[in-house]
């Protein structure tokens, strides 16, 4: 247990860069760019 | 070392906003990226730079980036690729009422929208049409998104923002309405099918 | 000990939220034009909860970047944000809420008012699990669901802040659009900043989804303030003399302000970084 413990955080670490990976690679970054500059006013309350 | 630390971090700090107020006020910015290039602030500014950005008037860059368009404003020509595979040139359609919406698949209020315009479309309205330019979203999505739906209107790619630079907005859905090449009205977020109906017949002259 | 501290001036930590605020907000001319940045920087999302729909914001918020990615999730799955999202929770925890976040800083600028204060007690303790709820249900289900940003669009006081009521004002045709959905968003972001006056950062303690997202990596985050066991007498000092609702020092409550560290008799509490 205590060992489990003790390697999580790694564990937590690879799954994270593995996420990141695999969300540059199908285009995630484009994809938050696209929202966060061409930005839809009823989703921030404006409506 | 604490002492040091925090005069360090004041002094960055200090530096920090002093850098980024002057970012505030001067037209060129290094990390604004190209479209921002250029900021039509200061009046000497203004006159040195068009020597090198004329020449690059074809290319939509920072200049179209900057100019909001108003209503009386000439609509800003430009040609569309269509989900259906045709091309769309709005100076063709000089002679009649366009809409132009600009939507994207995961702006819900955009989405709302679009019934609205099947219906418009599915009218046959004489002497209108109607297009919608996604923005700047993949053509897999664009399709898979309107085959889903059923859609039969008009729908453009827009996947390099080229369509979306002429016609610049900070949010969406942003729809214009044009006749004989100009805009005759702008409207900023989700509006209703009679809105949309009253001013195309407005515009119609019904 | 308290007076010498106050004449010292502000802390690092001021001075790393300020910084945090301003870095995040660098595009001043922005505001001036009331226009929103498009640089390529904001396909970036930065650690702490800042409205990349506010005219000088310069990355995205990765609350928002969530919630915009699982409502269009049908064609592709966020894994980018969740990835960015876990990455600065292995390695900061909620160090972001403490230091990096500027609606965090705002708040703790609005409880040096000097009023009477509400101090943290069972009810307190229950409604910090309120934050829970609203990232399950406003974050995760309402976008995936409902099709909309839930937080976003009813919820978040620093989305109106930043970026609803600058764009309002600057924008006469955003005025005409306003509705009933701006008027309840301007009254939770009054009863937010009010709230925050008297109750030591209560949107951080009882509202944000971002914080609790955090919380779960801040008891295994590579850095952050943590009990040296061998040293610790469970005397409670630090407990006692934090204002959140923590029952242990960098448990999910915590977000790492260090304050408790000045509290503690036996100087048990140390920033540890990396290695555990």
């Amino acid at each position: 247990m205590t060992r489990f413990k003790r390697i999580l955080p790694y564990l937590i670490l690879l799954a994270s860069l593995g996420l990141l990976a695999v969300g540059l690679w199908n285009g995630g970054f484009a994809d938050v760019l696209n929202k966060a500059r061409m930005i839809c006013y009823e989703c921030i309350g404006i409506g | 070392m604490n002492s040091i630390l925090k005069k360090t971090a004041a002094g960055f700090t200090a530096a920090l906003i002093i850098f980024a107020t002057a970012c505030g006020t001067k037209p060129v910015v290094e990390d604004h990226g190209k479209q921002e290039s250029v900021t039509p602030t200061a009046g000497a500014e203004a006159t040195q730079t068009p020597e090198v950005k004329e020449p690059e008037q074809n290319e939509p860059r920072a200049q179209e980036e900057y100019k909001i368009l108003k209503k009386g404003d000439v609509a800003p020509d430009f040609t569309a690729t269509l989900t259906d595979g045709s091309t769309f040139t709005l100076s063709e359609h000089k002679d009649e009422v366009v809409l132009i919406n600009f939507w994207a698949t995961w702006c819900p209020p955009c989405v709302a929208e679009l019934p609205d315009f099947e219906k418009l479309a599915g009218e046959n309205i004489e002497n209108f049409t109607l297009i919608a330019v996604n923005c700047t979203e993949e053509e897999k999505t664009v399709d898979a998104f309107i085959e889903k739906n059923g859609y039969t209107f008009k729908v453009a790619y827009d996947v390099d923002y080229t369509i979306g630079m002429k016609y610049p907005t900070d949010g969406i859905p942003y729809t214009v309405i044009v006749k004989d090449g100009i805009i005759k009205k702008i409207y900023l977020g989700r509006k209703s099918y009679e809105t949309f109906k009253k001013a195309i017949e407005e515009n119609l002259g019904k | 000990m308290e007076e010498t501290k106050k004449k010292r001036g502000p802390s690092l930590r001021r001075y790393a939220q300020l910084m945090a605020a301003v870095l995040y907000n660098c595009n001043f001319k922005g505001f001036r034009e009331s226009r929103i940045f498009k640089g390529d920087t904001k396909g970036i999302c930065v650690p702490g909860l800042n409205c990349y729909s506010c005219p000088g914001a310069v990355g995205a918020c990765p609350l928002g970047s969530l919630q915009s990615g699982l409502l269009s999730s049908w064609t592709k799955f966020p894994y980018y944000v969740l990835g960015t999202l876990m990455l600065f929770g292995i390695f900061l925890g909620r160090l972001v809420c403490g230091f990096l976040c500027p609606f965090g800083f705002l708040q703790e600028l609005l409880y040096m008012i000097p009023t009477p204060k509400i101090k943290k007690n069972k009810v307190t303790r229950v409604l910090s699990k309120l934050k829970y709820v609203i990232l399950v249900a406003f974050v995760i289900i309402i976008p995936l669901v409902k099709f909309a940003p839930g937080f976003c669009k009813y919820i978040c006081p620093a989305g109106t802040l930043e970026a609803g009521i600058p764009l309002v004002l600057g924008n006469e045709m955003l005025r005409e659009a306003i509705g009933f959905i701006f008027s309840w968003k301007v009254f939770v972001l009054c009863a937010t900043l009010l709230l925050c006056i008297f109750c030591f950062r209560g949107f951080c303690r009882f509202i944000c989804p971002l914080g609790a997202i955090y919380s779960f990596f801040n008891p295994v985050a590579f850095f952050g303030f943590r009990v040296d066991e061998s040293k610790c007498t469970h005397c409670q000092a630090c407990v006692r003399a934090c204002r959140m609702d923590v029952k242990k020092v960098g448990d999910t409550e915590c977000i790492q302000c260090g304050e408790c560290r000045k509290k503690c008799p036996e100087g048990a509490i140390k920033f540890r970084c990396g290695k555990r």
